[in-house]
């Protein structure tokens, strides 16, 4: 129920016509920080120190939030912090577990993503897997 | 360019002309030897000598049959067909009466339909109940046609008899009891196969079918009683109990056993072939098969080369495909092109030849043979190396001369075709050893001075020069000879003065036996000049499936890369082992003795980590560094046409140029004499030819049966 309330009063309709709209920005902008002061709590916690730090989780989260950089409507910020801040709350209410943290923010997928050497032809490649 | 097309093109004229007279069979009978009859109302034209069964036949009306079998003759004992002609005052057996002209034939009156329930009643009265556990059971002649035509109750409350099982060998189990005598079987051993194994002995109620004494059957031919045993007396021994006929899969292909390229359907179930059963092609093999292509499939399941195998300190061990190329690729960049060497075997597919073929040119190698001789035959004229009368013209000779053959183990079928032909009043006569062949044959002499007695003017020549259509085949045998040139310009001699070539026939034919030999010679995967020229050992060998190669094709210190599907021979002495898929599972070209381009389709998955044999070649290309062009089996394929246009054709002969005998001038320059030792054919055991057939027990099983056919009296023999 207080979900709901909340939800309304981040997405409601009242609420964002009285925006200007550089304030989608700023909330976005707020909520960086305030995950930022969230992060040396966060490594502690869920003993990340040996796997990271907390510039490059900083750094991590920061890539996360340039992926959106893109996005203007105010509509589809709310909705983005709305879902960030859920996200956080998960994570400080501790309703996730360490290897969810491992995957989804130490790991940075863009970065995982590796490229095959092209040493060989589509041929030989499904050759190699079966008949 | 202009001048040499029209050149061409009177060549092909003059070469479609003397291909062959076949069209004359296949024209149908002048309208004065039809006879006109009215089946059920509806008038028809039947040739004349034509019975009444096939002029039912001719109107559509479908007649039920047992013994009747339009390559048998005719017995007339089963009553099945009874049919009512007006005027005769009882039903007449349809396959025993000839039709004559204007006779009104019904078949659907109720006097017939009794007539079939009650032959039907006396045909179940001593014939078991047991179809639950019948192998026919769901493709049963006997079953389908008591359902159709029989009562809903029998009268017979007497005990039914049973008859003692017989043994017939390996291969055809018996439950005698189940017989009908329709004498299916004793009428094909006795024509077609030409073995008089089976007889009826008893009369009434006491008649059976068997041996008399017990004896084995002693044809190459005798699975095809299992097809033609209308009931479940006769089934086969291997795969009994093993599978009923609604759950298996069929797949139409080719059989790859023999170099006739017999067309068979593949039966599975899952990843087994449960059987193998001939597929009708007047052309080929009519409807019958060897018994080494329809019983050799259990091998599929033994001694297979399942994973790459490369040899390390403690022998042939385990690797990926990746290691098994990196082994080829180390070993082949320390030799040369020119210090490698190719060998095709008997079972490999004209796609991977032609592949190969490229493959080895690429790496600067042109030494490329096919096991078992002939690495040096001129293979530049296609009539001189095919058989130019094609299977269908062995119907239409009216001489047949066999140099150095045995067609019996060599082709079973064709000595059927050539059996029938003999029975028809045809003359054969043989020059080389002496073979039972199931039918007469006139012996001129053991080798090439018999050829030379031959063509200098003799009774034979005349014979054969009176002759509307002579036949001369040459063996396999006579080709892989070391004096092969000096025969063969006897054999020119005798084809020229005998005018066995003539106008719209080409009587010379050779009669090849393995699968992959026409196809390897079409594609010219022969020895370079360069290759025939160079003495020096090889240092890698590639075999391509070959088991049967000559110690001297292989030297002891080379790197033997081996590519096949059964641990023979070849896997034993290779170091690098790369597990390739039978005929059974991939699509492969394989070209017969006539030259009929033929594809296997696959009909089970590939064994374990197995790959097919163009996609093997086509990958170590890649790997090592002179990658093929082709992805795709069209794409192989697109290249054989490239190579051989007429591969492009399938399922048809392209008839080759006959060029007036100009080929035979090369051979006959060299002038090696011919050794006296006599023309003999290459295959001594007709069940175990190359590495499927070697690893099946149940061929095993038949050269055991071989050796001792009458059981019982071995011991007494061995004590001689």
């Amino acid at each position: 129920m207080s979900a709901q309330a909340s939800a309304r009063a981040v997405l409601g309709r009242g609420m964002r016509a009285a925006q200007a709209p550089e304030a989608g920005h700023r909330a976005a902008k707020n909520f960086f920080v305030e995950v930022c002061r969230c992060l040396p709590w966060v490594l502690k916690n869920y003993h990340l120190e040996e796997l990271t730090s907390v510039e490059q989780l900083r750094r991590n989260v920061a890539s996360m939030f340039r992926k959106y950089s893109d996005v203007s409507s105010p509509e589809v910020i709310d909705l983005l912090v709305y879902k960030g801040r859920e996200e956080l709350e998960m994570i400080l209410m501790q309703h996730k577990q360490r290897h969810h943290l491992i995957t989804q923010y130490i790991h940075n997928p863009a970065k995982d993503r590796v490229a095959k050497p092209a040493t060989m032809s589509p041929f030989l490649e499904a050759f190699y897997k079966s008949n | 360019m202009q001048r040499y097309r029209g050149a061409l093109a009177r060549l092909q004229a003059v070469g479609l002309q003397s291909a062959r007279g076949m069209a004359a069979a296949a024209q149908p009978a002048p309208a004065e030897d039809l006879i006109e009859v009215t089946v059920d109302g509806q008038k028809v034209s039947v040739p004349k000598g034509s019975n009444v069964l096939q002029a039912c036949d001719a109107a559509g009306k479908d007649i039920p049959r047992f013994c009747y079998h339009q390559r048998l003759s005719i017995a007339g004992n089963c009553r099945m067909c009874l049919v009512e002609v007006e005027k005769s005052p009882k039903p007449v057996a349809s396959c025993a009466m000839p039709a004559g002209p204007g006779m009104v034939i019904k078949t659907d009156t109720p006097l017939v339909k009794k007539a079939r329930e009650g032959v039907m009643e006396f045909l179940l009265i001593n014939h078991p109940l047991d179809c639950p556990i019948c192998d026919q059971g769901g493709e049963c002649d006997l079953q389908d046609q008591s359902m159709v035509f029989g009562s809903d109750r029998g009268r017979f409350t007497e005990v039914k008899r049973a008859v003692a099982d017989k043994n017939l060998g390996p291969l055809v189990k018996t439950v005698m009891t189940r017989c009908i005598h329709c004498t299916r079987c004793i009428r094909f051993a006795k024509e077609i196969a030409g073995t008089d194994d089976l007889g009826i002995t008893g009369r009434g109620r006491d008649a059976e079918v068997g041996t008399y004494v017990e004896k084995l059957m002693t044809s190459e031919l005798s699975g095809n009683v299992i097809d033609l045993c209308p009931v479940g007396a006769l089934t086969s021994k291997p795969a009994a109990f093993t599978y009923r006929n609604w759950e298996l899969k069929t797949t139409e292909s080719v059989d790859t056993s023999d170099a006739m390229g017999a067309n068979i359907r593949v039966d599975t179930r899952g990843m087994e072939v449960i059987r193998v059963v001939p597929r009708l092609n007047e052309d080929v093999n009519q409807e019958w098969i060897s018994d080494k292509a329809r019983f050799q499939y259990d091998a599929l399941r033994y001694q297979r080369l399942n994973v790459p195998l490369v040899r390390g300190e403690k022998g042939l061990q385990q690797a990926s495909w990746p290691e098994a190329f990196a082994a080829i690729a180390r070993a082949a960049s320390k030799v040369q092109g020119h210090e490698m060497r190719a060998v095709a075997g008997r079972l490999a597919d004209a796609e991977s030849m032609v592949l190969l073929k490229d493959l080895m040119n690429r790496l600067g190698c042109g030494d490329l043979r096919s096991e078992a001789g002939f690495a040096d035959l001129d293979a530049d004229t296609r009539s001189s190396y095919v058989f130019n009368s094609t299977i269908a013209g062995v119907d239409q000779a009216d001489a047949i001369l066999l140099v150095g053959c045995n067609p019996r183990l060599e082709a079973p079928v064709l000595n059927a075709r050539i059996r029938a032909a003999n029975l028809a009043g045809v003359p054969v006569a043989a020059v080389g050893e002496q073979y039972d062949l199931t039918y007469p044959v006139e012996h001129l002499g053991a080798n090439g001075d018999a050829l030379d007695k031959l063509a200098k003017n003799s009774d034979y020549m005349k014979r054969l020069k009176g002759a509307q259509r002579p036949m001369v085949i040459v063996g396999a045998g006579v080709l892989q000879r070391a004096d092969r040139d000096a025969v063969l310009a006897k054999v020119a001699k005798l084809v020229e003065k005998g005018e066995v070539v003539r106008e719209g026939w080409n009587g010379f034919n050779v009669l090849h036996d393995a699968a992959s030999r026409v196809a390897a010679l079409d594609l010219g995967f022969l020895p370079s000049a360069r290759a025939r020229a160079s003495k020096a050992a090889p240092k890698l060998v590639y075999l391509l499936g070959a088991d049967d190669y000559s110690e001297a094709d292989v030297p002891p210190t080379a790197f033997v890369v081996y590519q096949g599907h059964h641990g023979d021979r070849g896997a034993a002495r290779a170091d690098v082992v790369l597990p390739a898929t039978a005929y059974t599972e991939k699509y492969g070209t394989y070209v017969n003795f006539e030259g009929r381009p033929q594809s296997t389709k696959p009909a089970v998955a590939s064994v374990g980590d197995a790959r097919d044999d163009w996609k093997i070649v086509r990958a170590l290309s890649e790997v090592l560094g002179a990658p093929l062009p082709y992805n795709s089996l069209d794409d192989a394929r697109r290249r054989l046409a490239d190579v051989a246009p007429h591969l492009a054709r399938r399922d048809a002969v392209e008839a080759p140029l006959w060029l007036a005998g100009e080929q035979w001038k090369a051979a006959g320059d060299r002038k090696a004499a011919a050794d006296a030792a006599p023309l003999a054919s290459a295959i001594a055991n007709f069940y175990q030819t190359d590495a499927i057939s070697r690893a099946s027990k149940v061929m095993a099983k038949c050269v055991r049966a071989r050796q001792n056919p009458i059981p019982g009296l071995h011991a007494a023999s061995v004590g001689n």
